[in-house]
């Protein structure tokens, strides 16, 4: 009896261990698949808890449709259709793609909802203070000549669209269209439509910070970290998201110091320098990231009341877009949309 | 056959404690974190270097790509960069989470994997 008594006792004790996992190591950091590449001037990472050869091949097609994206919608490569546009659009209608064409017109009506607060126009500024460029793009702050010369190369009124032969055309010379407020957002929803096409069903996406959700994380949401803008390694706030994109527009994140100023990456169409609203991070929550990248940097030059009371229209109006935001001034003060609780780190 | 025997009743009581042990054990063992925190450094997108963070203070390592000098010891930062914002060396040291290190002008990312993180991203 003794014996059998023993026995037993290993032998459980070794099963429930081994079907534990514990015996084959499997407690470790669970497998995922992960991809990262440039892109659109910065990194881009996607990950999965699926490990399949189906989920490593629909991150083929969705790499591919980000290479595809870039080579549309990046001002700065040379091979681009946008780059093609911005050489030679002034006084000629020049023919895009579909696709190019519906980010133009997509960037209009957001830059005139905004009242020019989001601007797809800056080109001529952002090439002008080369920030987060290389070394040789970049003179310290320009000299106000060259700044009123970039203002009067901007403004979408100067821009031109025609639906019927899909043609653009630029009403000042040095007028340059810059993208670089959308097309990640884009190239989020879009990566994420060719995986969820490919059978994902849960995934992260991060395009230089912006980011984007499948589905959820072992049935819970995926938890966000917005960044502390004035501590920019830790985070200040949590959200937990199902699905949704994230997306913070913030001073700390591409900047120049000139003679001990910090000028940041995102710039006030009025006057051709950083936006200097009282905002130093906009973060918009929406389902898609093209709204929300919009968004974030509409409302982090707006400045508060502004975006507070521009949130307020767009959420009575007809289309009824679902968006959350957090707004932090420079105070540290946090500014949310209604009904929105995120979880604050202290 | 007399099932309910003193010695019977002991047995089955032994076995149902051992699984017991086994099962809370289970749960015990499965929230240690086993962590084994490796840098990734990838340059214009493509992974250059994969290397484990050292558990002794005194192992480290150099890497230089004439752009930005890393260093990768316990923790893992860029040391200098001919950038001009300096944003990567002045991110410091990282040994975990989901804060990369970045250098946009030299397409320089470090990442740190193999180490659980209480979030899924930071949108920065």
């Amino acid at each position: 009896m003794r014996l059998k008594i023993v026995i037993l006792t290993v032998i459980l004790f070794l099963g429930g261990l081994s079907g534990c996992g514990i015996l084959n190591g499997s407690n470790e950091t669970p497998a995922s698949l992960s991809r990262t590449n440039f892109a659109l001037g910065t990194f881009v990472t996607v990950s999965t808890p699926d490990t399949s050869a189906m989920a490593a091949a629909a991150f083929d097609r969705a790499f591919e449709r980000l290479s595809e994206i870039e080579m549309i919608a990046s001002a700065k490569n040379a091979d681009s259709e946008l780059f093609y546009v911005n050489q030679n659009a002034f006084k000629n209608d020049i023919a895009v793609s579909e696709e190019l064409f519906f980010l133009l017109e997509t960037g209009l009506y957001y830059s005139s909802l905004t009242n020019g607060a989001f601007d797809i126009t800056l080109g001529s500024v952002v090439e002008l203070w080369g920030i987060g460029t290389n070394a040789e793009f970049v003179r310290g702050k320009p000299d106000e000549p060259e700044i009123s010369a970039a203002i009067e190369n901007s403004g979408y009124e100067h821009l031109v669209l025609n639906e019927n032969d899909r043609s653009v055309r630029f009403l000042r010379e040095g007028l340059r269209i810059d993208l670089g407020a959308l097309a990640k957002g884009y190239a989020a929803d879009e990566m994420k439509r060719i995986l969820v096409e490919n059978g994902v069903t849960s995934a992260i996406l991060d395009l230089g910070g912006d980011i984007h959700t499948i589905g959820n994380k072992n049935g819970a949401g995926w938890r966000i970290g917005i960044t502390d803008p004035r501590s920019p390694g830790e985070s200040c706030m949590v959200v937990r998201v199902f699905d949704k994109a994230v997306v913070t527009s913030g001073d700390y994140e591409r900047f120049l110091i000139h003679e001990g100023v910090r000028y940041h990456h995102i710039f006030d169409a009025r006057t051709g320098m950083p936006a200097d609203s009282g905002i130093i991070s906009a973060t918009a929550i929406a389902e898609s990231a093209m709204l929300a990248d919009t968004l974030s940097t509409a409302l982090f030059v707006m400045g508060a009341e502004r975006a507070i009371e521009f949130m307020r229209i767009i959420e009575i109006a007809p289309t009824r877009l679902e968006i959350d935001y957090v707004l932090i001034d420079s105070d540290m003060n946090f500014y949310y949309s209604e009904g929105f609780y995120p979880e604050l780190i202290e | 056959m007399k099932l309910l025997t003193k010695q019977n009743i002991v047995f089955f009581c032994i076995i149902a404690f051992v699984f017991a042990v086994s099962v809370v054990s289970w749960f015990m063992i499965r929230n240690i974190k086993i962590e084994n925190p490796v840098a990734e450094i990838y340059k214009n997108g493509e992974l250059t270097h994969r290397i484990e963070l050292a558990s002794d203070k005194s192992d480290s390592t150099i890497i230089d790509d004439n752009s930005n000098v890393i260093f990768v010891g316990h923790k893992v930062g860029v040391i200098h960069a001919d950038c001009p914002d300096k944003i990567c060396v002045n991110t410091g040291f990282i040994d975990s989470g989901v804060f990369p290190i970045i250098c946009l002008p030299n397409r320089l990312e470090i990442r740190i994997v193999g180490v659980k993180s209480e979030l899924d991203a930071v949108a920065r």
